[in-house]
């Protein structure tokens, strides 16, 4: 049933009831109502009535006339005159009556006497009131005054039909006028809400019609209410549906021409009712062959258990020589019952052979692994053992790939570096073997853990020599590596006084004193030798003034060249050591000792008291020096002596 | 006529010069002589009246019956009485009937002129349009009484002008239309004199040289014998039919009677004759028209002439009249009789014959109880009363008929006869016992004031007129009437009035009498002849005459 309809049928009998109280109540109260009005209006027209007859009675006392006997009879024509003028509706009558009931000539009525419907009407004088009287047929309701001047009865009266007739028209009227309303009502009710719902029974349709898959369904929009915009909802939604719908089917018709899969639904006992795919044709397989068989029997035996129409899965299976992901799933109806499945088989062969070759792969590369690391474990540690033998700086150098392992060299600003053991062909001949090696190494290890910790470059070691070099393959600048490698003698000085006592603790006689030797100039470095065999060292006429002036330090001191001095002499407190003429070079060489630290201490106490000492005394001459040694004693004394 | 010749006059000089003019002058007069006598024959109305010559033609003194016939044709009222319909009213002056309304306690009756209302010239003035200033000068000349002989009709009445065509008419007491239309209509008072003209020649002048805005205007007047009116071709309704009117002042029945016979009148003042109604209507080419208002007749009892002071008396005096006995003197159709002094056939207030029957103041005769009454009043043998008759018949034939009848009970009545001028100024001085009178009057309330009221007894009253019975029964009732709005309450008073006055035999009505004129059947008066206030069948622009 429409909802027009429901509502109609719930509100109709509503409104017939409620329109026949209504006339019922109206009927009631109207009737009461007017009949109350109409003896209040009779009686008030009687009064005023009576109130014309008391003005002429007043007009003939003042103008005399009372005892004229034509002036009080014209007196009363005028006022039945003046009464047959009043309104009184449509019938109402102003009658008058003397004692006897003989009415007083009034014009329109022509019977001579009032009575009432059982007879003569018997009225008292002084009396008021009202009665029913009759004229003729008609019943008249009436009021009534008595007017005592001219023995009259005034008579207000109306028709009992036309008093009552409005209430009676009334209430059969009302009676219609409810009916008829209420047909009426309800007939506009059932349009409007005809004309309410009908957009909402069009919008259902439209959805039933959505819901059987007409995409193309649009409702008629014609109202801008909550129904109208429902509807235009709707219809972008169909459209969105359908454009979605659109895309979807053209995307899947893509894939299933184009990938190589194969779709495919059975009815309820799983017979394929339809398969299509590109898949089938990679496969060797066409829908005709396919179409009708059951997909169980597809499967395979393995894979039957797997088969339930009311519930999704997944497997991988093998037809022939061809490998398929199948997917399957109910393919439900619109009550949720399951009417087959439907599915896709994906042939994923090249996929699957491609895995089992990878996994192959993936097994022999771990065992290359295992042999790739034991290698590398003996790599490791023979690098470890080789790098006992090389600078770390050229160890690093060498094993991250920075310098290649070639025979190249190159010349560079190096600060080279020469130490040698003084006494120390003595010393071996009176220490065992044993006592010698463990001496020789331990000062070997000293000085190279010093050197090391300065950045040094250990070139190698010759016997009790050592020959060490900044600059290469680090450097960090000429006069940080001159510095570095001033500061590296300066403290191998000092460890060798430490090391000398530890020796004369262990009853080495003379401790091993060192002679250091510096220089700063350019050198050939690089690999020397066959593509066989290689050392990494360093050549050329730098190397060789170092060298030289090792041979000119005395023990525990440190020669460096004038070249050296210019680099660290604003930090390096050092004294001229005169100009030697040294082997394997022309010209004599100019070179620098560093001081010791007390020498440093007087040289600066002396300078804060203004005394100024020459760097020191290998500028003098042996006869200068005795000459200058006999003055300064003889000042110590006179200082003394006044001190 | 008189303008042709003019303009042909003018035209002759232009033309021939002056060597000519005698010559031609004379010749152009014998022309237009001879074009006149034949236009008189078919432009010029000729009316022959029972009177001896005009007495005046200021209409706001005219009373008699042939100067009010003058001032008809001359002037116009603000509102008028529908020719040959009274006492119908319509507009005249006036654009529409006026009705009132109330302001600061006045009654004010705005009235809106036409206006395309042409005064016209006069001795010393042009014709001009009228306006609210004539009409507010003529309605004050009309409540003066140095100037006007009905001014007591206007007072408390103020007349103001609102614009060039408005005026406003206050009244201090309320009157309802019956009374008010008849103060501006054109009868008496409300005739409305134009204000340059009346200035300029003096109110005295007026009398002879009246100017108004009628259908005609005043021509040559011959002393003692005719007046003539000429056409107004400016009248507002338009020219009129006829050229001209021309009235001859002819007392005589005969002579009035042969005229017409002869074809040298065309319309006459009747008789009221049987035996001339009889011999007149003989005639194919003339016929005779009864009409009103006609004037009514009235038996007068004087209250202050012994033995009339005693209502026995003149109740009997009363009882021993018949109507009937009077109305035989008069050819059929020319009297009714009337049983109240107001006439009900034509003024509301009246009392029919049913009405006066059943109320018992209808009087017939009844000799017995008159016999008795006179007894009563110790005058069983009768007594004897001197009166005086105007020369005219319908006053004479009445009299002699009352003597005749009052004789029945013993009144001995001694009739002079006079002319009727000397009856009217001997019966004012209080000389009749008994007065016969006739006249009409335009409403109730004249009827009754002029007649009844104690202001207007002859000789003692307030301002004395024709209260002839020295009666004084009904002043209340009266002045009451007057200040009644609705006219329905006016009707019971003047009903009331004239009972009290009947029930006490102050009078006693008689007859109305209608006019009575001839005229010859090519006269075409253009409108119905049923009454006409205007006391003769009214010539207008409508008026035409044929052979």
């Amino acid at each position: 049933m429409k909802i027009s309809t429901k509502i109609l049928w719930a509100t109709l009998p509503l409104l017939v009831l409620a329109f026949v109280l209504a006339a019922g109540i109206t009927y009631i109260l109207s009737r009461s109502a007017l009949s109350d009005v109409a003896e209040q209006w009779l009686s008030t027209k009687s009064a005023e009535a009576l109130q014309v007859a008391e003005d002429q009675v007043e007009f003939l006392e003042a103008y005399s006339l009372s005892t004229i006997e034509a002036s009080v009879m014209q007196a009363k024509l005028d006022t039945l005159e003046l009464l047959s003028e009043m309104d009184l509706g449509e019938g109402g009558l102003i009658l008058v009556s003397n004692l006897d009931g003989e009415l007083q000539i009034v014009e329109g009525v022509t019977e001579t006497s009032i009575s009432n419907q059982t007879g003569s009407l018997e009225l008292e004088p002084d009396g008021h009131g009202k009665t029913q009287i009759k004229l003729g047929e008609t019943v008249y309701q009436a009021s009534y005054l008595y007017f005592k001047p001219w023995s009259w009865f005034v008579f207000a009266a109306a028709p009992e039909a036309e008093v009552y007739g409005a209430v009676n028209r009334l209430g059969w009227w009302v009676l219609v006028l409810g009916l008829v309303g209420s047909g009426t009502i309800g007939v506009i009710l059932y349009m409007l809400t005809g004309r309410i719902t009908a957009p909402l029974a069009q919008l259902v349709s439209g959805v039933e019609r959505v819901g059987q898959g007409e995409l193309d369904t649009r409702i008629d929009v014609k109202s801008t209410d909550e129904v109208g915009t429902l509807s235009a909802s709707f219809n972008a939604m169909t459209d969105e549906l359908q454009s979605l719908y659109a895309r979807l089917e053209q995307r899947f018709s893509t894939i299933i021409s184009q990938t190589p899969i194969i779709v495919f639904s059975t009815d309820e006992d799983g017979n394929i009712k339809l398969v299509e795919g590109k898949g089938l044709s990679a496969s060797g397989m066409t829908p005709e062959h396919l179409v009708g068989q059951n997909l169980k029997d597809l499967l395979g035996v393995s894979f039957a258990p797997e088969f339930d129409k009311n519930r999704e899965f997944k497997s991988i299976i093998d037809i022939g020589d061809q490998v398929f992901d199948v997917w399957c799933a109910p393919a439900s109806t619109n009550k949720g019952t399951s009417e087959g499945l439907i599915g896709v088989a994906t042939n994923v062969t090249q996929q699957a052979r491609a895995q089992e070759k990878l996994e192959r792969q993936a097994r022999d590369l771990s065992v290359l692994n295992g042999q790739v690391t034991e290698k590398n474990d003996m790599l490791e540690s023979l690098s470890s053992k080789l790098s006992k033998y090389l600078s770390p700086q050229v160890y690093s150098s060498i094993f991250s790939g920075a310098q290649n392992v070639e025979i190249s060299a190159q010349r560079k600003k190096l600060t080279v570096f020469f130490s040698d053991l003084a006494g120390f062909t003595e010393t071996t001949e009176k220490l065992e073997s044993e006592e010698l090696t463990e001496l020789l190494n331990k000062y070997l290890t000293e000085m190279s853990d010093i050197a090391f910790r300065h950045g040094a470059t250990i070139d190698k070691y010759v016997g009790d020599a050592i020959v060490i070099f900044f600059g290469d393959p680090e450097t960090r600048g000429e006069k940080e590596d001159a510095l570095a490698c001033v500061r590296m003698a300066v403290e191998m000085q000092e460890r060798m006084e430490a090391l000398g006592v530890e020796w004369r603790d262990k009853g080495v006689e003379h401790p091993l004193r060192c002679r250091i030797g510096i220089n700063t100039g350019y050198c050939t470095v690089g690999n020397f030798g066959s593509k066989d065999r290689m050392d990494y060292t360093i050549i050329g006429g730098g190397v060789n003034l170092a060298s030289r002036l090792e041979g000119l330090a005395s023990p525990g001191d440190i020669l460096v060249s004038f070249e050296t001095h210019a680099y660290v002499k604003d930090q390096i407190f050092c004294e001229e050591f005169g100009q030697h003429e040294v082997k394997g070079i022309s010209y004599p060489v100019t070179s620098f000792r560093v001081a010791k630290n007390e020498e440093k201490e007087l040289a600066s106490s002396l300078s804060a008291m203004g005394v100024n000492l020459p760097d020191g005394v290998s500028c003098y001459s042996e006869s200068e020096k005795s000459e200058l040694a006999t003055h300064l004693e003889a000042f110590l004394v006179k200082l003394r002596s006044e001190s | 006529m008189i303008t042709q010749y003019f303009t042909m006059l003018h035209i002759g000089r232009q033309v021939f010069g002056k060597t000519a003019h005698r010559f031609l002058v004379i010749c152009l007069f014998l022309i237009i002589q001879i074009i006149t006598t034949n236009a008189q024959a078919e432009g010029i109305l000729r009316l022959g009246i029972d009177a001896a010559d005009l007495g005046t033609s200021d209409p706001h003194k005219a009373a008699s019956r042939n100067d009010r016939i003058v001032v008809d044709m001359l002037f116009n009222g603000l509102v008028r009485y529908t020719p040959g319909r009274a006492p119908e009213i319509e507009p005249d002056l006036a654009a529409e009937i006026p009705t009132p309304r109330f302001e600061n306690g006045f009654q004010v009756w705005r009235i809106r002129l036409r206006e395309d209302v042409i005064c016209q010239a006069g001795p010393k003035t042009e014709a001009y349009r009228l306006t609210a200033d004539d009409v507010v000068f003529s309605l004050n000349r009309a409540a003066d009484p140095e100037r006007s002989s009905y001014a007591g009709t206007y007072e408390g009445m103020s007349f103001r002008k609102v614009s060039e065509f408005e005026i406003d008419i206050a009244l201090e007491k309320p009157l309802s239309s019956i009374l008010f239309y008849p103060k501006i209509a054109d009868y008496a008072g409300g005739f409305v004199v134009c204000k340059m003209p009346a200035e300029t020649v003096g109110d005295q002048r007026l009398v002879s040289s009246p100017i108004g805005t009628g259908p005609f205007q005043l021509g040559l007047r011959k002393l003692g014998h005719s007046l003539e009116l000429d056409a107004n071709p400016r009248y507002f309704r338009g020219r009129p039919n006829l050229d001209g009117v021309e009235i001859r002042y002819l007392p005589k029945l005969e002579d009035r009677d042969s005229l017409l016979r002869s074809g040298d009148l065309d319309v006459i003042f009747g008789s009221e004759r049987q035996d001339w109604h009889d011999d007149i209507n003989s005639l194919v080419a003339v016929n005779v028209d009864v009409f009103g208002v006609g004037q009514v007749i009235t038996v007068h009892f004087n209250f202050s002439k012994t033995p009339l002071d005693n209502p026995s008396v003149r109740r009997a005096l009363i009882l021993s009249l018949d109507r009937d006995e009077f109305k035989a003197e008069f050819a059929d159709g020319v009297v009714e009789n009337v049983y109240s002094v107001v006439p009900d056939k034509f003024l509301p207030g009246g009392l029919s014959k049913e009405g006066a029957n059943k109320l018992g103041v209808g009087y017939g005769r009844n000799l017995t109880e008159a016999r008795l009454l006179m007894a009563q009043a110790g005058y069983e043998n009768g007594f004897a009363l001197n009166l005086l008759s105007s020369e005219r018949p319908h006053y004479l034939v009445n009299y002699q008929s009352l003597k005749k009848q009052l004789a029945q009970i013993g009144v001995r009545i001694e009739l002079e006869v006079v002319p009727h001028h000397e009856m009217h100024k001997r019966i004012r001085n209080d000389e009749n016992a008994i007065v016969i009178y006739v006249a009409w009057r335009p409403n109730a309330d004249v009827f009754l004031t002029r007649f009844f009221h104690s202001k207007s007894t002859v000789l003692t009253g307030r301002t004395p007129d024709t209260n002839f019975s020295h009666y004084a029964g009904i002043d209340d009732l009266v002045e009451q009437a007057r200040l009644a709005r609705k006219p329905e309450d006016q009707m019971r008073f003047w009903r009331q009035a004239q009972i009290k006055l009947l029930h006490e035999a102050a009078a006693f009505p008689l007859h109305y009498i209608n006019l009575v004129y001839a005229r010859r059947d090519y006269v075409d008066y253009g409108h119905d002849l049923k009454a006409s206030m205007a006391l003769y069948p009214q010539f207008n622009e409508q008026t035409s005459i044929g052979n």
